[in-house]
C-alpha cells in the first residue's frame, strides 16, 4: 500500500484503517500526533503525563479502530480517548507515585518558558489552578470550540454537569485573576 | 497549529451576549443587542484566555517520531492483540472441553445433580452478563 503515504485524504485513510490497513492507521496517528500532544499538554499541564497519555491513547486507538463509526473526525475520536484516559488516571489517585505532582510539573513548564525569555501569562497560571474536571471542559469549550452537548458526549457526563462546571470554572478564573 | 478549533466542523458557540435581560429597543423599535457588565467582562477574559493559549500552543514543540515508529507501533500492537485473541480462544476451548466432560460425567452419575448444576450455571451466567453490561456502561465506549 505504497500509495497511501502520498496524497490520500483523511476520509479514505480512515476507511482503510477501520478495515484493518496498518499503514493507513499509522499515517492517521502520525498526522494527529501533534494535535493530540498539544491538546493533552494544555489539559494536563504536565509534560511527563502528556507523553504517557499520548502513547496510551495511540495504543487504545489501535486496539479500538475497528469500533470507530466515523460519525466524528478522527482527531475528535483521539481527543475523546485521551480525555477519558486522563480523567480515569486522575480518578485513580495513584498519579503521585507515577508522575511528579501537578505543581512541580507546572513549575517545569514555567521554567521552560522562562528559558525562552518569554512570560508565563497570569491567565494560564489561573487556568492551572482549576481542578482537572473543570479545566477540561473550559478548554474544550473556549479554546477548541466544542458545543455543550459535544462536551457532554466527549466526557460522558450529563449536559447540566458540563454547564455547571463551566460556570464554576469561569467563577474561579475571575477569582484567581482578582476581577 | 494556532487554532485546533479550526479542525472542528462545529464553530465555537460563543457565550450568549443577548437575551431577555440584555436586549433593548432603540427609537425605531429595532432590537439592539446589549451586553451586561458581567458578560463584557467574560468576553474580555475569554479573549485573553484564547490569546494566552494560542501563544502557548505556538511554543509547544511535540517530539514527533518518524513514520517508521508509528508503523512499528501499529504492527506490534496488532500482533499483540492477535496473540491475545488466540490465547483467549485456546483458553475458551480448553475450559469448554473441561465443562462438557464434567457435564457428561454428572449426567451419567445423577440426573438431579445435573439439574441443580444447570440451574446454578444459568443464574451465574445471568449475573455475569448483568455485571458486564453495567461496567461497560460505566466505562463508556469510544465509538464516535
Amino acid at each position: 500500500m505504497d500509495a497511501i503515504a502520498g496524497t490520500m485524504d483523511e476520509e479514505t485513510a480512515v476507511k482503510l484503517a477501520v478495515r484493518g490497513d496498518e499503514q493507513a492507521l499509522a499515517r492517521l496517528l502520525r498526522d494527529n500526533y501533534a494535535l493530540l500532544y498539544r491538546y493533552l499538554l494544555k489539559v494536563t499541564m504536565h509534560k511527563a503525563m502528556t507523553e504517557d497519555l499520548v502513547q496510551e491513547t495511540m495504543v487504545k486507538a489501535i486496539e479500538r479502530i475497528g469500533t470507530f463509526q466515523r460519525k466524528s473526525k478522527f482527531s475528535t475520536w483521539l481527543i475523546t480517548i485521551g480525555t477519558r484516559l486522563y480523567m480515569d488516571e486522575m480518578r485513580k489517585k495513584q498519579r503521585e507515585r507515577k508522575w511528579q505532582t501537578g505543581e512541580q510539573a507546572l513549575q517545569a513548564i514555567r521554567f521552560e518558558t522562562a528559558l525562552r525569555q518569554e512570560e508565563w501569562p497570569e491567565m494560564l497560571e489561573a487556568l492551572g489552578t482549576l481542578s482537572y474536571d473543570i479545566r477540561v471542559p473550559v478548554l474544550l469549550k473556549y479554546y477548541y470550540g466544542y458545543a455543550y452537548d459535544e462536551i457532554a458526549t466527549l466526557l460522558d457526563i450529563p449536559l447540566g454537569t458540563v454547564k455547571s462546571r463551566l460556570h464554576n470554572g469561569l467563577k474561579q478564573l475571575r477569582k484567581e485573576l482578582g476581577r | 497549529m494556532t487554532k485546533e478549533r479550526k479542525d472542528k466542523d462545529v464553530q465555537a458557540e460563543k457565550p450568549r451576549k443577548t437575551g431577555s435581560n440584555g436586549s433593548v429597543h432603540d427609537d425605531n423599535s429595532r432590537l439592539v443587542e446589549t451586553t451586561t457588565p458581567a458578560e463584557a467582562q467574560w468576553e474580555g477574559m475569554e479573549q485573553e484566555l484564547t490569546a494566552a493559549l494560542e501563544r502557548w500552543d505556538a511554543r509547544i514543540e511535540p517530539p514527533l517520531p518518524p513514520m517508521a515508529a508509528f508503523e512499528q507501533l501499529v504492527g506490534e500492537q496488532r500482533a499483540r492483540s492477535r496473540n491475545r485473541l488466540w490465547r483467549d480462544l485456546f483458553a475458551f476451548w480448553a475450559v469448554a472441553a473441561l465443562i462438557l466432560s464434567l457435564m457428561v460425567l454428572v449426567v451419567e452419575s445423577s440426573i438431579i445433580g445435573f439439574v441443580i448444576l444447570q440451574a446454578t450455571v444459568f443464574v451465574a451466567a445471568i449475573a455475569f452478563v448483568a455485571t458486564g453490561v453495567r461496567s461497560k456502561e460505566e466505562a463508556g465506549e469510544w465509538r464516535t
